[in-house]
């Protein structure tokens, strides 16, 4: 009976404290999550976030580790568009953010120019994740071309039969062969493996050799 | 005969079979239908909201420019490309332009105008020893050159974006030669539900400062002020009558209050004070209700006219108040002679218009009807006409705070 006692004393301050979270609480609040764009974070970041929505810090110090959920209201209303495409695109900031830093902690990736290469099913997609990308690699130092690499239309037709594992290797190797991507250059790919999946891959071709940085 | 009804039976369940398939078949189209209207519907409710974010945003990257130009002088882009969030219509992107381009016009400082470059968007074709290549005349510079010229040209690349709870804005300049270097890129970014600072393209602020402009309006629309009024009431003399009541000068005070945040009704409760050395001393209280006629909302920028009608009920006492009583000459001078305080107390009922600027000064003009009067010969008429006799013509000018 002890063990239970204490063990209700340790816990139910999370327990309550959680009640309402909107993610996996108890008492959620009844709302459309797949409408809500929610984000957990301690609760530093979320006073600096939403400033007056949580109370301030307690002058005694507070002994539970708290953490806050802002959820807002996402843009798009759930339907507008293929679920898919939501996935990928709303995180494309963050995924473009963390692509940069992987490219720039990249050995041989200072003083090259980069192009962006995106390979998505659907183009209007692709345009917004090859432009995101583009600036998140502007936003870091590395200078960053319009410039397409270039293939010869049998090659295009080669690689289209190709699984993504060989068919990019493939196309590194000709864009170095054919001088698309000189000595200087380097493309930067971010691909789908498989038209199904939302999370994007990253790839680098440097000097005709290819590797999956994620 | 049983045989003839088991034909029937089977002929009238194949023809329900048949209806019940072409029902299923219209089934879908018709719930899929109802979904394309419903996203229709959703996509209108949202492009509203969209719309303001992305001119808000688009004010942010050129108020940026004016105080940081991408380029040392002034230079002529050509607006390359402008996207709108998946899922949104083309409508979109057309308004996108138009905003930037006002933008742009107005306000020169920014160092970037837009450039008219119709072989840029055209779809160009260039045979070289690589091949022949098929595409837009900005993707491909070679070729733009041949077709528009050489010439220093820069292409702008605008994106907006919805991602997840964010609209965000990422803008390029991108220098149209063979290697197409982007020499300039910015994302901004604004959270839903963040109020839109509703910029003017002329001037443009930082958000700060517009931010610190929208409170002060806000503050300047508050449902209640408290007015200082100074008021001079006329009089006429009356048929009978040789000496014309003197104009009586009002200070007055106290609350105006709005009905609404559109401030097209409003009421206001004044309390007054009168005193002319040797002459008069009063007092008055005032109700009034005010109509906005210049505009369905009160106008933050321009002058607001009112109309307005009220009642008042003035008491005055002083020598200078007997022509105000409803008695004869030689009874005036009676009074006038004698040691006794002179008095007259009266209702009035006043009509008028207003014009307000900014909520803070205000000039009106009214006339009155003084029912005590309706049968005077003492005090006339402004405007005589058979309908209402008008006893008493007024300017006010109001302070408000």
């Amino acid at each position: 009976m002890t063990v239970l006692i204490f063990m209700a004393l340790f816990y139910a301050p999370s327990f309550l404290s959680g009640a309402q979270d909107p993610l996996d609480g108890w008492a959620a609040p009844d709302v459309d999550l797949r409408r809500l764009d929610c984000t957990p974070m301690d609760m530093e970041a979320a006073r600096r976030e939403a400033p007056g929505a949580l109370p301030p810090p307690s002058f005694r110090g507070d002994f539970i580790e708290r953490r806050a959920v802002i959820c807002r209201g996402r843009l798009m209303p759930p339907g507008s568009r293929r679920a898919q495409d939501e996935a990928v695109l709303q995180r494309l900031r963050d995924t473009a953010a963390r692509f940069a830093g992987a490219v720039k902690a990249t050995d041989g990736a200072e003083g090259r120019t980069w192009m962006v290469q995106v390979m998505h099913p659907r183009p209007a997609v692709g345009a917004k994740i090859s432009f995101a990308l583009k600036n998140a690699l502007m936003d870091v130092g590395l200078p960053v071309s319009d410039r397409a690499p270039a293939l010869a239309v049998a090659d295009v037709q080669v690689l289209g039969a190709l699984p993504p594992e060989q068919g990019w290797p493939l196309a590194c190797a000709r864009w170095a062969a054919t001088g698309s991507v000189r000595s200087g250059l380097g493309v930067v790919a971010a691909a789908l493996r498989d038209d199904r999946e939302t999370i994007l891959h990253l790839g680098l071709c440097l000097d005709g050799a290819w590797r999956w940085l994620r | 005969m049983s045989r003839r009804r088991l034909s029937s039976a089977v002929w009238i369940a194949l023809a329900l079979l048949c209806a019940g398939a072409a029902w299923g078949q219209r089934a879908p189209r018709g719930a899929e239908a109802a979904r394309q209207e419903e996203l229709v519907r959703l996509r209108r409710e949202v492009a509203g909201e969209i719309q303001l974010a992305a001119f808000n945003l688009l004010d942010e990257l050129v108020y940026g420019w004016t105080q940081a130009p991408p380029f040392g002088a002034n230079t002529p882009l050509v607006l390359a490309d402008v996207t709108v969030p998946v899922g949104m219509g083309t409508g979109l992107e057309s308004l996108l332009e138009n905003h930037l381009s006002t933008l742009l016009l107005a306000n020169p400082s920014a160092g970037v105008t837009l450039s008219h470059c119709p072989a840029c968007a055209a779809i160009v074709t260039h045979s070289g020893p690589e091949g022949t290549v098929i595409s837009r005349g900005l993707d491909n510079p070679e070729a733009l050159a041949k077709v528009a010229g050489e010439a220093d040209r820069y292409g702008l690349y605008i994106d907006v974006a919805a991602e997840g709870a964010w609209l965000v804005l990422r803008a390029r300049i991108t220098r149209l030669t063979p290697e197409l270097p982007i020499v300039w890129s910015r994302t901004l970014s604004a959270a839903v539900g963040a109020p839109s600072l509703l910029r003017s393209p002329e001037g443009l602020k930082s958000a700060a400062e517009a931010r610190a402009e929208y409170l002060d309006v806000l503050n300047d629309r508050s449902p209640i002020t408290v007015p200082i009024r100074f008021a001079v009431r006329t009089y006429t003399a009356g048929v009978e009558a040789n000496i014309t009541p003197p104009p009586v000068i009002w200070l007055q005070t106290g609350v105006e209050f709005a009905f609404t945040q559109a401030q097209a009704w409003t009421g206001s409760v004044l309390v007054g004070y009168a005193w002319l050395p040797q002459a008069y001393e009063g007092f008055m209280i005032q109700g009034r209700l005010s109509r906005l006629i210049s505009g369905e909302t009160r106008s933050l920028t321009g002058p607001n006219v009112y109309l307005f009608c009220g009642g008042a009920v003035m008491t005055l006492e002083g020598t200078a108040v007997a022509p105000l009583q409803n008695i004869e000459t030689d009874q005036i001078v009676e009074l006038l002679e004698g040691d006794a305080p002179i008095r007259a107390a009266f209702a009035a009922i006043n009509l008028g218009l207003e014009a307000r600027v900014g909520n803070r000064v205000g000039a009106s003009i009214f006339l009155e009807t003084m029912p005590a009067y309706a049968d005077s010969t003492r005090i006339g008429e402004f405007f005589q006409n058979n309908v209402i006799d008008f006893h008493s013509f007024g300017v006010e000018v109001t302070f408000c705070f």
